[in-house]
């Protein structure tokens, strides 16, 4: 099977002479279609890091990153602005969905941004908002929906060009247990059913369990990372506890 | 210690009260500019045939205070409530109403303060701006000219009196409000509602705008023609209110319509734009009629102003075409006889040249008859031979006018040049003669006369000279006016009692007299102009930077999504651009027809050949000055919302964009 995303010995370093800190320390790993993949680890360990130099928000030191065997280093900041319309979908812990915007608008966003002809944006975003549920909150405002319904339209926006790989930031992070679950839920069916590629950074045990395959970072490296196997979720979720255990329990576990 | 406070809170808010700070400091330049010249002995003695001039100039300073004051106490008020959240935080954590009353009292005092003391700074110049103005409307020397400490005096007694109306109502609020009102968010999305019902409001005041206009304009033809403006000030206070009520319903209509539009909404940033101007839209209703009412008013007065200083221009040519005219009706005692007011005249300057000519009548009303009123008016057939008249227009470089057995109407009232004078015939000299038309297009040689027939020489023959006049070219153009006009002056025993009488108009006076009202009036509009143009434009600046921290996180969610640079610097420019265009479209409009309003006044008045393309050349004029202040503070606030709002990635957007 051919590699969608590798992580060739990535660094990143912010400030200059002795206040130089380094988020990222070489780090390397690859991402097959339709992983499921979760990157755990203490606060300041470069989770949120790695997540923004894969989005291409932000610029690696060293190392590259390549996207279907396009580095994205070479890219210009035009192609790189295209790349993440065309080929990233984004889901955030604080939604960031676009307060002015209805549901529906929201979703369709990155299709206009595309320059999609109306007809298939209508048709794209029927399929999307029943497959999510949330065909009725289409033409809501974000202030009128749940937390759960409003990362729901957030994962919608995400899915909506069925983009090569979808970031997630916390996703679960301002969502309480029952619509944390429901999230995973949609998580791993969106995975399992829609074969999308997800890489999703988390604080929660829980939620990781969920993945199909946990990496651990600490002070910038790749520490450990776990592969679920034939292992069901609950058993995933233990061994997570111990490799968390192990990293120094500095991680917040819930 | 609140002064330190106040004074940080100023520093760091820079962006929200450089805005202000400019709009209170350019008001107070303004006001003391104004104020200078309604007090400064040199100005009024450049003026002194204008005794309106203070008058003018403290009407307008009134006007502008007070328009001023209601812009100063909304962007306080506004800029206080854009920061509740911050003084809700300061009464959580134990201060009282009365330390923020007193810390929000100091911030605005402290820059109010900087802006009077710079206001007043920028108004030493502007005074001697104006100053140079007036001289050069009087076409006289420039000279600078002494401030008055009445002046001066006024401009910080009223600049008080603004930032006590201000500040009052905003700690009436801090005094008032709740704490859970303070630290309640403000929704930020708009729903339209009842949108079928605006569509049709807005429908019907378009319907009513355009009908007022066109029965305002009917009123204006008939004001100028009848000399009657009661109607006509009422339709133009109709059509003002017409224009806030046009911009207020399309203001909540006109984004809701486009959304509707699919191939528009969904394509690239558009949903974002017009989603973000729907919202402001609708919240700033009101408001965007108010400033489109300031708007039109601003540049119809300046049309007005300068419409009038063309006309002055043409009028004095054509109301006194010679340097000195005089008109006697031999029918009166004369207090000075014709021969003693050229004596009189030939002191002030030497004449070089000066044709006579006469008025002959038969006392007969055959033509006169068929104008409405000529009764009581006392008219009465006047003819001028065509030489004379023809001569007279030489002077002035007009082409001769040739008559074959016909007479023209002469006369500088239209509603008499639009009688019907066609089978009207009168026999002199046993000769039938027919109408050759009428006209307001020739300068006014018989002044103290509303009608003169100009028939050929033949026809006054024998006939008894009614009124002897004269035409004076002087060696020096310019005389002595005020003094040559009380020389020939003189008081005369009339059936009423003593009057004033004076047979003879000196250009050189009338010029004067136009001048000073003129540059009152130009100067007093100019005024009045900038200030409501000013105070728009810093609403409109105030309203778009204060929302800059919301859009900063909207952008940087829309570069996530893929939106590059330029899409971004897009899309605000277009937010921006139609934010500060709803207002002001419609105004700058206007130009256009009103360049034909004046165009038709001035063939009213009589001026055929400025007609048309003067009157619109100015009215173009006028708008492109507006539009270039509008575009140049348009253009700032959007490089300030640019330097804030664009995601350009990196550390930055992800940190202040999205994680607030």
């Amino acid at each position: 099977m051919k590699t969608l995303l590798e992580i060739k010995h990535v660094t990143k370093y912010y400030g200059s002479g002795d206040a130089v800190s380094k988020a990222l320390n070489g780090v390397s790993f690859r991402m097959e279609p339709g992983e499921f993949t979760a990157v755990m680890g203490a606060s300041g360990s470069g989770k949120s890091t790695l997540l923004n130099v894969i989005a291409t928000i932000d610029r690696p030191s060293s190392g590259s990153i390549l996207l279907e065997g396009t580095d994205l280093a070479e890219l210009r900041e035009q192609d790189l602005a295209a790349f993440r319309r065309d080929r990233l979908g984004f889901i955030f812990q604080e939604y960031n969905l676009l307060d002015t915007l209805t549901a529906a608008e929201n979703i369709v966003l990155p299709l206009n941004l595309q320059g999609r002809p109306v007809r298939e944006t209508q048709e794209r975003l029927r399929e999307v908002a029943a497959s999510l549920e949330i065909t009725e909150q289409l033409a809501k405002f974000p202030r009128q929906l749940s937390g759960g319904q409003r990362q729901r339209v957030a994962c919608a926006r995400a899915l909506i060009t069925q983009p090569a790989l979808i970031l997630a930031d916390e996703p679960t992070g301002a969502l309480d247990s029952a619509n944390s679950k429901s999230l995973m839920q949609t998580f791993t069916g969106m995975n399992q059913r829609l074969g999308s590629t997800i890489l999703m950074v988390t604080h929660d045990a829980v939620v990781g369990s969920y993945a199909s395959r946990v990496l651990f970072l600490k002070d910038g490296r790749i520490w450990n990372e776990l592969y679920r196997g034939g292992r069901d979720r609950q058993a995933m979720y233990h061994e997570i506890l111990n490799a968390m255990a192990v990293l120094g329990g500095e991680a917040d576990v819930r | 210690m609140f002064a330190k406070l106040a004074l940080r809170n100023v520093r760091r808010q820079i962006r929200s009260y450089l805005i202000y700070f400019v709009t209170v400091a350019l008001s107070v330049a303004l006001m003391f500019a104004v104020n200078n010249l309604s007090y400064s002995d040199q100005v009024r003695q450049l003026a002194e045939k204008s005794n309106d001039m203070r008058t003018m100039f403290t009407m307008v300073t009134v006007l502008s205070c007070l328009v001023t004051a209601l812009v100063l106490s909304y962007a306080t008020g506004f800029m206080l409530k854009l920061r509740k959240k911050e003084f809700g935080m300061y009464l959580t954590l134990g201060m009282t109403r009365r330390n923020i009353q007193r810390l929000f009292a100091c911030e605005t005092g402290l820059l109010s303060f900087l802006a009077l003391i710079t206001g007043m700074g920028a108004g030493l110049v502007i005074f001697q701006l104006a100053v140079a103005l007036f001289a050069s409307i009087l076409e006289i020397p420039f000279a600078v000219s002494a401030y008055s400490p009445q002046g001066i005096l006024l401009t910080a007694a009223v600049g008080l009196g603004m930032f006590l109306v201000s500040t009052l109502a905003s700690l009436r609020y801090l005094k008032k409000v709740t704490l859970s009102e303070l630290l309640k968010e403000e929704a930020a999305e708009q729903s339209e509602k009842h949108p079928a019902l605006w569509l049709s409001l807005s429908a019907a005041t378009l319907a009513g705008l355009i009908g007022c206009l066109l029965v305002t304009y009917q009123n204006l033809l008939a004001a100028f023609r009848q000399q009657d403006g009661v109607a006509l000030l009422l339709w133009l206070a109709i059509d003002l209110v017409m224009v806030f009520l046009f911009h207020f319903t399309w203001s909540r209509t006109i984004v809701g319509v486009l959304l509707r539009n699919k191939r528009l909404k969904n394509k690239g940033t558009n949903t974002v734009v017009l989603r973000g101007l729907s919202g402001k839209m609708t919240v700033n209703a009101v408001l965007i009629g108010a400033l489109a009412t300031l708007l039109v008013f601003a540049i119809v007065m300046s049309n007005v102003a300068f419409g009038e200083r063309i006309y002055e221009e043409h009028s004095i040519q054509k109301d006194c075409p010679y340097d000195v005219m005089a008109m006697f009706d031999l029918s009166e005692t004369q207090a000075i006889s014709m021969e003693e007011g050229r004596q009189i005249i030939a002191q002030y300057s030497p004449i070089a040249s000066e044709l006579d000519f006469q008025l002959y009548s038969l006392g007969e009303t055959t033509l006169c008859s068929s104008i409405l009123g000529y009764d009581e008016m006392g008219w009465t057939d006047k003819f001028m031979p065509l030489s004379q008249f023809n001569a007279l227009l030489a002077g002035c470089g007009y082409e001769p006018v040739t008559l074959d057995q016909a007479y023209l109407l002469i006369t500088t009232v239209q509603g008499i040049c639009d009688v019907d004078f066609s089978g009207k015939t009168v026999t002199l000299n046993g000769t039938p003669y027919a109408w050759a038309g009428s006209s307001t297009f020739y300068p006014d040689f018989a002044r103290r006369t509303w009608l003169y027939f100009v028939v050929p020489d033949e026809a006054v023959a024998g006939m008894p000279v009614s009124d002897a006049c004269a035409a004076y070219t002087l060696a020096d153009r310019r005389p002595d006016a005020a003094a040559m006009l009380e020389d020939l002056t003189a008081v005369q025993e009339t059936q009423y009692g003593p009057e004033e009488q004076c047979n003879f108009a000196i250009q050189e006076e009338y010029r004067l007299y136009c001048s000073a009202n003129t540059g009152t009036l130009i100067i007093g509009t100019l005024y009045v102009s900038t200030v409501f143009v000013c105070m728009a434009l810093a609403i409109l600046s105030i309203k778009t930077l204060s929302t800059l921290d919301d859009e900063r996180r909207r952008f940087a969610v829309l570069y996530r999504l893929g939106a590059d640079e330029k899409m971004q610097k897009a899309a605000l420019f277009r937010q921006i651009g139609a934010f500060f265009l709803m207002p002001s479209a419609l105004p700058l409009l206007f130009t256009v027809p009103l360049g034909a309003v004046f165009g038709k006044i001035y063939e009213i008045w009589g001026f055929a050949d400025l007609s048309g393309q003067k009157a619109m050349e100015t009215a173009v004029l006028i708008s492109m000055a507006i539009a270039g202040v509008y575009g140049l503070y348009g253009f700032i606030t959007y490089r300030i919302a640019c330097d804030h709002v664009v995601c350009r990635g990196g550390e930055s957007c992800s940190r202040d964009g999205l994680r607030p």
